[in-house]
């Protein structure tokens, strides 16, 4: 008997095991050192770089394959379901309070989507199809399971370099928007004291809220209806105070079990043949495009804001508009604070901050409704 | 970074701490400053940032951004909601301006209250865990 025909035995298909996937067997440890090593979004790339690592030892998730990260592809992102279960719990953990007390905030995190919509028309130049484009631009929604979500029923072939660029420049929210916000505002604007003297929002308004949104968001923009309600279930479990069990539940088990399934799953669709390309690079490019012109996009309505209030507002707070959703907040409070530690703009930022995670999932909406009506 | 400078013949071991932290962390012969530098100095010269701070800890212990002097009142509140998770200082302490006091934990973030003057603590407030509303006094100073 000869050592090639023992060997086959043993190992799957050696024919098919090239350079390439030695290549991709290396992006997974990379990723996996980024998530031990610097903590970015640990618990999202550690998954994907192990499922990247399986994904080019014959183990892919594909939508017509065999074995379990397959199983897991056509349970949990063909049909959606896993961002959805995310949502639920990231729902839970998001209190609208600052925002229902501000609620001209909200204008940030409409001014804060803007990235979403000028990569989709970069990246229509550079030649992606118009699915395809819309998918890129919701990296610049700056939301993982929000681009996952759209980009899994526009694009499902690009899914795997969005989700490894929506949840890696999240993870680097300090290192990408510092520089823009120092570059586009002034140390005085910096300086700008916000008083927090926010109106009371009472329990009964902090429950209609969800299910208001829920219904006029359902309606004007039906294709983020399952995100928003997803999302809104889980704030009404922490909101209502009287189902604490399914309230910790989403914040725990349930966005634990879908996080860990939908990293590994993401990860089982990055093989060689499908990931090591221009077009992944070009996905990786737009996609920090779309965060910076998000950003900047979000600072220069600050700074409109700054103006028309008599320089009341903090422009910093602008860039929380983005999403990114608490790590935007908690950078814009930390730039306020390193120039004055006096200045607390933190509850400002997270008003912010949470309607720019909603304006994300409605900018979504808007865009798979977009390749509806032009598609 | 550790910088020797000397002044009028005398030599001063000056260590500064991350310079793009604020305040910047700087000791001058084991004695600890914290020092709020000018964002000009920073941009313009940052080759000689080392020379700039020494110089500056010369003049001023610590210089102060804007500051609001009503502010600088006899006690310290609760600049937003959140829970008290840790208190640094006691009564009868002696603290110095930027000196942190005691940590708030808001929207899942711990935010640093630090003495808006210098002066000696006369009374804290209230204690690690506590809930505190926007504008709750924490502690009074003694005088």
């Amino acid at each position: 008997m000869d050592l090639q025909k023992i060997l086959s035995i043993f190992t799957f298909d050696i024919g098919h095991f090239s350079w390439k996937n030695i290549v991709m067997i290396l992006v997974g440890l990379i990723l996996i050192y980024l998530a031990i090593k610097k903590e970015y979004e640990p618990v999202l790339l550690l998954p994907i770089g192990f499922g990247c690592i399986l994904a080019n030892l014959g183990m892919a998730a594909t939508a017509d394959g065999t074995g379990f990260l397959s199983a897991l592809y056509r349970a949990g992102i063909q049909t959606e379901l896993f961002p959805l279960l995310i949502f639920i719990g990231v729902g839970g953990m998001i209190d609208f309070s600052p925002l229902l007390a501000q609620p001209k905030m909200a204008l940030l995190g409409a001014a804060g989507q803007f990235g979403i919509f000028a990569t989709l028309i970069l990246a229509i130049l550079l030649g992606f199809d118009l699915k395809q484009a819309a998918s890129i631009g919701s990296i610049g929604a700056i939301d993982g399971p929000t681009a996952i979500f759209v980009s899994g029923k526009l694009a499902p072939e690009l899914l795997a370099p969005i989700a490894v660029a929506a949840y890696s420049y999240m993870s680097l929210v300090p290192i990408i928007q510092r520089p823009v916000m120092k570059l586009l505002t002034t140390r005085k604007e910096r300086l700008i004291r916000m008083e927090y003297a926010p109106r009371t929002v009472s329990k009964q308004a902090l429950i209609i809220f969800p299910i208001a949104v829920t219904v006029v968001v359902s309606l004007i923009a039906p294709e983020a209806a399952p995100l928003i309600a997803a999302l809104m279930l889980g704030n009404l479990l922490k909101e209502s105070g009287v189902v604490d069990r399914l309230n910790k539940s989403a914040q725990n088990e349930i966005i634990n079990i879908a996080t860990l399934f939908l990293g590994l799953t993401i990860g089982g669709t990055m093989q060689a043949e499908s990931f090591l390309q221009v077009t992944t690079l070009k996905v990786l490019g737009l996609g920090l495009i779309a965060f910076i012109l998000d950003t900047v996009m979000g600072l220069l309505f600050g700074k409109i804001m700054a103006f028309f209030s008599g320089g009341k507002i903090n422009p910093l707070i602008g860039a929380c508009g983005i999403s990114a959703f608490p790590m935007a907040g908690r950078l814009s409070a930390k730039m306020a604070q390193d120039e004055d530690f006096d200045n607390f703009i933190l509850m400002h930022a997270m008003g912010a901050n949470t309607a720019g995670q909603l304006a994300s999932v409605i900018a979504g909406g808007l865009l798979l409704t977009l390749v509806n009506l032009l598609g | 970074m550790k910088i020797h400078v000397k002044i009028q013949n005398t030599t001063y071991e000056v260590v500064v701490g991350d310079i793009h932290a604020r305040p910047i962390q700087a000791s001058v012969n084991g004695e600890l400053f914290e020092v709020w530098p000018e964002e000009s100095i920073l941009s313009t010269l940052p080759q000689k940032i080392p020379y700039e701070i020494g110089a500056t800890v010369q003049q001023v212990k610590i210089e102060a951004p804007a500051q609001d002097p009503a502010k600088a009142s006899g006690e310290i509140s609760a600049p937003i909601p959140g829970v008290i998770v840790d208190i640094l200082v006691k009564a009868g302490d002696a603290v110095q301006y930027g000196q942190e006091l005691c940590i708030l934990e808001a929207m899942k973030m711990k935010n640093s209250i630090r003495a808006n003057r210098e002066g000696v603590i006369g009374e804290i407030l209230v204690a690690g865990g506590d809930q505190v509303g926007h504008g709750q006094t924490l502690i009074r100073f003694k005088d």
